[in-house]
């Protein structure tokens, strides 16, 4: 399943550190572990975590007319240059795509294979240490073929504003805490500047304040920046609202917190208040796990993801017919009403409890008399609104369309196929009612099956009724279809779900 | 049913506690199918349509058959291409298509079905035609029991969802009114219709919602909207188990502070009945009267309201609960026992409108929900007051007891149409 791939034990060994691949044991012959069987443990555990879409990629990859996309060689090449979005900024994925030996034409799909499969796992490394990214590193540049493209990023700058924090040991970040303790004690204390230690930095110079400083910003902006995921675009897309001119934004112009904020910093997160509640598991960056608080939020942001804000103006009602068109067709209105409905109370009482004079009230020939009673009621009411509602395709009544041997079919398909036995009814109910449409089956299914079903359960099974499953009931197939027993309804079971 | 103080005299009524509403309904809409097991039945829109001819209410309201949403409709928020593969996809040649099936997230959760975009267009159509009503003036509310899919994204489907009918409803209204609130009481976090609107101010997004380990994932406290839609989005985060009581005693509050703050020309009130106790894939213990209090309290505002439908997989309590909020809309008191419906059988052994609620634990602690309510009241009163409401202080607000903010207490200043300049 998947090439074999050099660097997939580190990559393992640095998921299970933080919690996540924790169901796959990696295999006494190290180098017999596949990338593929690391991404999939991985889609397990985003799934478990709510990251549905992971569940259902399937793998190997394929692309094209069938190619397979080497998934492990694509990682390393876009680890490469930087990650996703430095390699999407600068287009560079006709070059990864020839690189990955798929051909240049093959760029958007590439990229969008990498933003299913391999986006999560980028977000994930990019807070390991250096010693694995080195030794990933490593074994790419010497796969990468001689490649003289200049995009190592990854060892340059990009790397440099991470590392320190995360290379440091506990002790160290326990000495920045302290550090940042004192110069909080004392904001206002002049004699604290950072910029000539930043200067010493520069020159080489060994000068803890600077470090202290660094990592402190570095460690807030992993714990209390909204990481928001964006697509290519950096900005957000423009609103075609003039919305400096609206009231609500008067003083938007005189905004200068434009940076992202914590809000509440003063109110204890949630999730921490009780200490049993499930957080939102998301892999958390290893060394400061221990001091992160809140959770990321992952709202992508962008213009494949938000929807175009119409223009705000006076608004014009309408006279054109096309546009009229979509404000429905009125079966119905108040004024319809007659003189006799407007008499009729809207509350409505069960005619058996009162005034039925059926032989057996409550029976099913009582209840059937009584539901066509209303239906009648119901169309004298509605005039032609009744039919255009739909209301004659509705209940038992849908069975007279049926012939008694269409409906024994049915019976006899759906007894040869029932769900409780791993089966599906439907293709052969498709297949051997033709003279049936899709809409036809369905209807009669919830119509007349599946509602003589939950007659026979409200009368024949004193127990727990659950409608909702499709598990059908041997009883209820054996008997006829409708109303074999003249019982009375199982009113009595009240610890029943209604 | 008992007056709320909210209540305001509509423009279009002398009668304070009258609404004119419309409901739309396509008698078809039952019969799709999204295949064995899938807990997703748009037969329990029949079913509630079924009681709510039996209560008498539809005779009530305007019944309107939709229009349904033609292609370039539905591209006004969803991808060109993600639209053209929905119209052309069927179960007979999807098996073509595995790239595209993984592209637009077309999965067990999201299957193709026979009639998918047909269903799609039914329910987009309907709640586009509703909002249309309503910015033409013709009805105070709107109902579309088979729009609410609010997982939908732009180019992919997600959770039961293909086609985010809600964001293309705002988008309709957002032509009249410069601000539209979303209220989503689906236990399932609104995160497509969030997504939509994440960064503009336009339209304010707040879900209630079980949060932790439950999909889609989304909602978190501290999701709050980016660039200028900062504090724009407001997720509660809840727990299984959550009764009437815990509810209303963090719903009321935060909504009374958003409509204070915000104050929308329009609302959009998904009504996911998963919420309820005993619902198939829910956790919460909501009855149906809880349900419909908070259909009941934002209808008290009077403000242009678009109800709709959403989740909800024990079907008879999604019945039961859409015709009882079809009710709560007209103001009109039904009986508990159900009438002689064609499904009465549906409703065994009770026979009841109300379903009540179970003895499961509330894993939602009154510490719980006061912190919650505490941190969302707070990022609330960092908004910009509409120019109609007299200016607070920010800090000002933090000493204010919630329970003398009720909206009803600003009517002097209160202009419906503020939005409208």
């Amino acid at each position: 399943m998947g090439a074999l791939a050099p660097g997939a034990p580190d990559i393992l060994r640095s998921l299970k550190a933080v919690g996540l691949c924790t169901n796959l044991e990696a295999p006494t012959d190290l180098s017999q572990l596949t990338f593929d069987q690391v991404l999939s443990a991985f889609f397990k555990d985003l799934s478990r975590k709510g990251e549905v879409n992971t569940e259902f990629l399937p793998l190997p990859a394929i692309i094209g007319e069938g190619c397979h996309v080497d998934l492990w060689r694509l990682f390393c090449l876009v680890k490469e240059r930087g990650g996703y979005r430095p390699v999407t900024v600068t287009w560079s994925w006709p070059a990864v795509s020839e690189l990955a030996g798929l051909g240049p034409s093959f760029g958007p799909a590439v990229k969008l294979i990498y933003a299913k499969y391999l986006s999560s796992l980028e977000r994930c490394t990019q807070s390991f240490p250096e010693k694995n990214l080195g030794l990933t590193l490593g074994r790419v540049r010497s796969c990468s073929q001689g490649h003289a493209n200049d995009h190592s990023a990854l060892n340059g700058a990009h790397l440099t504003g991470v590392l320190p924090v995360l290379k440091r040991k506990r002790d160290a970040t326990i000495g920045m805490l302290n550090w940042l303790r004192t110069v909080a004690k004392k904001p206002c204390d002049l004699s604290f500047k950072i910029e000539p230690y930043l200067k010493d930095a520069k020159c080489g110079k060994s000068n803890p304040t600077a470090d202290y400083f660094t990592q402190a910003v570095m460690l807030r902006k992993e714990m209390f920046v909204k990481k928001v995921r964006k697509d290519c675009s950096v900005e957000p897309p423009k609103q075609k609202t003039p919305l400096s001119s609206s009231p609500l934004l008067k003083n938007k112009g005189k905004n200068t917190r434009t940076s992202p904020r914590l809000n509440s910093t003063s109110v204890p997160p949630v999730t921490s208040s009780t200490g049993s509640t499930k957080q939102r598991t998301i892999p958390a960056l290893p060394s400061i796990s221990w001091l992160s608080m809140d959770e990321e939020s992952d709202v992508p942001v962008g213009p494949n993801h938000q929807a175009d804000i119409p223009e705000f103006s006076n608004y014009v009602s309408t006279s054109d017919p096309n546009s009229l068109k979509y404000l429905g067709t009125s079966f119905w209105s108040p004024k319809h009403k007659t003189a006799f409905q407007a008499s009729y109370t809207p509350i409505v009482e069960i005619g058996c409890s009162k005034n039925c004079q059926c032989v057996i009230p409550g029976s099913p020939e009582c209840i059937r008399f009584h539901v066509a009673e209303n239906k009648l009621k119901l169309k004298c009411e509605l005039g032609n609104s009744f039919y255009a509602m739909g209301f004659q395709k509705m209940g038992e009544e849908v069975a007279l369309s049926w012939t008694q041997e269409e409906e024994e079919k049915f019976k006899s398909i759906i007894s040869a196929n029932l769900p409780s036995d791993d089966k599906k009814f439907w293709p052969p109910l498709f297949a051997n009612l033709r003279s049936k449409s899709w809409k036809g089956l369905v209807s009669y299914y919830y119509n007349v099956f599946l509602l003589r079903r939950r007659q026979y359960q409200n009368r024949a099974i004193p127990v727990k009724i659950d409608s909702d499953d499709d598990d059908i009931e041997s009883g209820f197939l054996d008997g006829k279809l409708g109303f074999s027993t003249v019982c009375a309804e199982n009113r009595q079971c009240v610890d029943l779900d209604p | 049913m008992e007056i709320d103080t909210n209540s305001l005299l509509s423009q279009s009524c002398t009668d304070a506690t009258k609404r004119r509403v419309s409901y739309f309904y396509e008698p078809d809409v039952g019969n799709y199918y999204y295949g064995t097991d899938h807990p997703m039945k748009p037969h329990r829109i029949r079913m509630a349509h079924s009681l709510i001819a039996k209560y008498d209410l539809l005779s009530q309201m305007r019944v309107v058959k939709p229009k349904p949403a033609g292609f370039s409709d539905m591209c006004q928020f969803h991808s060109d291409d993600y639209m053209a593969f929905l119209r052309n996809v069927t179960p007979e040649n999807q098996s073509t298509r595995p790239r595209d099936l993984n592209r637009f997230n077309m999965n067990s959760d999201c299957p193709v079905f026979d009639g998918l975009f047909e269903f799609c267009q039914i329910s987009a159509g309907a709640s586009i035609g509703a909002a249309r009503c309503l910015n033409e003036g013709l009805d105070d509310i709107a109902i579309n029991w088979s729009g609410g899919l609010h997982h939908a994204k732009r180019s992919e489907a997600s959770g039961f969802c293909y086609v985010n009918d809600i964001v293309l409803a705002i988008l309709e209204l957002l032509k009249k009114h410069q601000r539209v609130l979303y209220l989503d009481i689906d236990i399932h976090h609104g995160d497509g219709v969030e997504e939509a609107f994440y960064t503009t101010n336009r339209v304010m997004t707040v879900s209630f919602h079980k949060f932790g380990d439950y999909f889609p994932g989304t909602g978190h406290i501290d999701d709050i909207g980016y660039s200028t839609g900062k504090h724009y989005a407001v997720n509660v985060p809840l727990r299984d188990g959550i009764d009437d009581e815990s509810y209303q005693t963090i719903f009321k509050p935060i909504m009374s502070k958003v409509m204070q703050v915000y104050q929308p020309g329009a609302i959009v009130l998904q009504c996911g009945a998963d919420s309820l106790s005993g619902d198939r894939l829910g956790s919460f213990n909501l009855s149906v009267r809880g349900h419909a209090e908070c259909v009941r309290f934002m209808r008290s505002f009077n403000v242009p309201m678009l109800l709709l439908g959403g989740g909800g997989y024990t079907i008879r309590n999604v019945a039961r609960c859409w015709c009882y909020e079809t009710a709560v809309a007209l103001d009109v008191q039904v009986d508990e026992r159900l009438p002689e419906d064609v499904y009465l059988g549906y409703y065994g052994p009770a026979f009841s409108l109300i379903a009540p609620p179970s003895n499961m634990e509330n894993l939602n602690t009154n510490k719980f929900l006061n912190g919650i309510k505490v941190k969302i009241l707070e990022n609330l009163s960092r908004l910009e007051h509409a120019p109609s409401v007299p200016f607070h202080e920010v800090e000002n607000d933090m000493d204010v007891d919630e329970e003398d903010e009720q909206y009803g207490e600003q009517d002097d200043s209160y202009d419906r149409h503020s939005d409208d300049d």
